[in-house]
């Protein structure tokens, strides 16, 4: 059977909102419980919902008259705004607070907002331009379909991307606005800065630092590329245990290659003077003045060995 | 913080002036971005130079060398008389208009401009390429006042250096400060020129507040003005290299063809390995064979030479490595004739859908669409400025397939750098866009 609809009338309205609705709906859905919810329970992804969603409210913003489009426009256009605020506000309350890494102080997966946010761009666009979009398209329905379709996945992508980005770097401008550089790249580059910060201190500027080697650690710790730029102007060299000697051996979290478990580099003893445990979350440093072995270290994971 | 805005200040004087006498019939924003972009090059360029001529580093041979072009643009801008016609106009006009009518379109721009303005402020040097390579070389220089140092930390030829003496500009001042400005200035200079060109090109002010709306919103490209990264520098030098040779296709202003080179070339100061330029030589030279102006053709290609040369001679100089594109084409084919494999093509397009076609599809498709139906469903006269546009995205996407198939050939970890790839196409993006939203005005012009 073959529905024809009218030009604006009340079932068109109501179907257009419920798309909206459900839409947005199965947005929160991941943003109150966790991303691939949709696919875990409903087995299919949240985009492909919002794809035939996409489609459903063009071709039903085509019926609506432009006064009730405008405001329809205009209401999607601030609740995205009032999404972004939010996500914005939620990020900055989250690092004022201390992390936990599990859940959000407010048990909202904050970065899924992106999607809900780029969702009702996306919508307002469409509810806004594709009524003057078929004008422009000389009321050819397939060509103006497609090309606002076009622009709503444009939109959607980079609305996400961009949004996603802005959430990441723009809230610790706002919640800690006088960081010091120290803060900001512990903030970006975790416990690795805060030990190689630590190594700056306990070295002088001409000895020689020895990194992981064939190690899931090599990624950072292990890669003399980037870890010169912080221990720079100490020599840096990958670890040999037959030639390395007279330096500092890097000990890290990771494992020797095939050992499977996420434990500690190097995972075994090494003939030394004494070595420092080092805290990376207080930045306290103990040094042992014995052979390192790393049976001692049980809940550390971030030594420096002199060797 | 401030010593960057110093530096963007300063690099914007080098050439204003000179582009006001030159360019005066394009709004002045439009002459600020286009001066910075060539202040900023030149400056670092000739720092090189005069390095390479045992000119160390410093403070006060930065200065020198600074108003060594400031007073070379001066001379440059008496000796070339330029015709004042009723046409040329120096005017906010374009800017002003529009806050009236397009108040949201411009509140979303705003609000990421002053997003990338914050986190540019905010943040220092933070990103892993700009920490091994970039800004490396950057603190290595103004420490030592020479490249001996950086050249002896090894991966130093991989990339010229254009970012990172323009961070050392800054850490001669204040080794402690953020150069991060300057990429908050390479956006705001990139969006100034492509909404002033689309102007120029007579789309309507609704239509290219939006498209520069698109390009400051496309995702990469905001992420890109966060990061101290050579990909958005180069993006803006390539687009306004090829809008330049548009602008002479239009007026035929020997200006705006040296204008373009000089872009061209400088975005070979930038990145060099990419072979994008060779796709707007060829289609300048279909300009120059349209309008034949043949004797144009060997001033182009010189000029954009002269400029590529120093980096690849001292390049050749301290590596032995050779940048030519030919000499590195001729020694892929063979190569690629032996190891390819139908196995490996068909990783090399996983490849290439994984990390280009789907980060740029949308684009090349809404472009696509504005093409087929402009010049074949409406049967619109075709002006030859689009079949330009058609061919230089044609042509760098035929160099980013075949580049893949040869870098496969060298690289191991080919595979592992799909975001490199990614970044590295991101020059598609402007021109995508410039594209698309001069299609869209001749649908939307009811003739």
């Amino acid at each position: 059977m073959i529905i024809r609809l009218k030009q604006d009338t009340n079932m068109i309205r109501i179907l257009f909102l419920l798309t909206i609705f459900i839409s947005v709906l199965i947005s929160l859905l991941e943003l109150f419980t966790y991303s691939g919810f949709m696919k875990k329970h409903l087995f299919f992804n949240i985009n492909i919902f919002l794809f035939f969603g996409f489609v459903l409210v063009i071709l039903l913003s085509l019926k609506l008259n432009e006064i009730i489009s405008l405001k329809l426009g205009k209401i999607l256009f601030v609740s995205a705004i009032s999404a972004l605020t939010a996500m914005i506000v939620l990020t900055s309350l989250e690092l004022i607070k201390y992390p936990n890494f599990i859940f959000s102080v407010t048990h909202i997966e904050i970065k899924n907002f992106s999607q809900l946010i780029a969702y009702l761009l996306s919508a307002s666009f469409i509810v806004v331009v594709s009524k003057k979009l078929f004008k422009v398209f000389k009321n050819n329905v397939f060509f103006s379909t497609v090309f606002v379709f076009l622009l709503a996945v444009y939109i959607f992508k980079n609305c996400t991307f961009v949004s996603a980005s802005i959430n990441r770097l723009l809230p610790p401008a706002l919640a800690k606005p006088t960081a010091t550089y120290s803060d900001k790249m512990y903030y970006l580059w975790s416990d690795p800065y805060r030990y190689l910060e630590t190594v700056k201190q306990l070295t002088s500027n001409n000895e020689v630092v020895f990194l992981p080697t064939g190690t899931s650690a090599q990624a950072i710790t292990g890669n003399i590329g980037l870890i010169r730029y912080f221990l720079y102007p100490r020599s840096l060299s990958l670890y040999d245990p037959e030639r390395s000697k007279n330096g500092f051996l890097v000990v890290s979290p990771g494992n020797e290659l095939g050992d499977g478990d996420y434990t500690l580099w190097p995972n075994h003893w090494v003939d030394s003077d004494y070595y420092y445990l080092i805290n990376t979350k207080d930045r306290k440093v103990k040094r042992i003045d014995k052979d390192f072995d790393p049976i001692d270290l049980s809940g550390h994971f971030w030594a420096l060995v002199k060797i | 913080m401030i010593e960057s805005l110093i530096i963007v200040i300063f690099s914007t004087i080098l050439f204003t002036p000179t582009l006001f006498q030159l360019l005066r019939e394009i709004n002045q924003l439009f002459i600020l971005a286009v001066s910075f972009l060539l202040g900023i090059a030149f400056w670092t360029y000739f720092l090189f130079l005069a390095n390479l001529a045992g000119l160390s580093f410093t403070l006060v041979n930065v200065l020198i060398i600074y108003f060594s072009i400031l007073i070379l643009s001066y001379l440059l801008s008496r000796l070339i008389k330029v015709e004042v016609t009723k046409k040329d106009k120096l005017s906010f006009t374009t800017i002003s208009k529009f806050i009236a009518t397009n108040r949201i379109a411009l509140a979303v721009l705003l609000v990421l401009i002053f997003s990338s303005l914050v986190i540019n402020f905010y943040w220092p040097v933070k990103d892993w390429d700009s920490l091994v390579l970039y800004d490396f070389r950057a603190k290595l220089f103004a420490t030592h006042g020479g490249m001996n140092e950086a050249i002896k930390q090894g991966y130093f030829i991989s990339y010229p250096l254009m970012t990172s003496l323009s961070h050392t500009l800054i850490y001669l001042i204040n080794p402690a400060s953020s150069p991060m400005l300057l990429y908050f200035a390479f956006y705001l200079a990139l969006l100034i020129i492509f909404y002033s060109i689309l102007r120029e090109f007579k789309v309507g002010e609704k239509i290219s507040l939006i498209a520069t709306l698109a390009l400051a919103g496309y995702g990469i490209i905001f992420e890109q003005s966060a990061m101290s990264y050579s990909n958005l520098p180069y993006t803006a030098y390539f687009f306004s290299g090829y809008i330049f040779a548009l602008l002479w296709y239009k007026n035929e202003r020997i200006l705006y063809l040296i204008t373009s080179a000089l872009f061209i070339g400088l975005s070979g100061w930038i990145r060099f390995a990419e072979p994008f330029w060779i796709v707007i030589v060829l289609v300048v030279y279909l300009m120059i064979l349209f309008k034949k102006k043949y004797r144009y053709m060997p001033l182009y290609i010189l000029l954009i030479y002269a400029i590529r040369y120093p980096w690849s001679a001292f390049v050749k100089n301290i590596s032995g490595i050779t940048l030519s594109v030919g000499q590195n084409l001729s020694e892929s084919i063979p190569l690629f004739s032996r190891q390819a494999s139908f196995q490996g093509m068909i990783s090399i397009f996983k490849y290439l859908y994984t990390n280009i076609f789907t980060e740029y599809a949308v684009l090349l498709f809404i472009f696509a669409f504005l093409f087929y139906y402009t010049f074949f469903y409406l049967k619109k006269r075709v002006d030859k400025t689009f079949i330009f546009d058609a061919a230089v995205i044609s042509g760098i996407i035929i160099m980013i397939i075949l580049g893949t198939f040869l870098f496969s050939l060298y690289q191991t970890s080919w595979a592992d750098i799909g975001d490199s790839a990614r970044r590295m196409s991101m020059v598609l993006v402007p021109i995508l866009i410039f594209s698309s939203a001069r299609l869209f005005n001749i649908i939307n012009t009811k003739i």
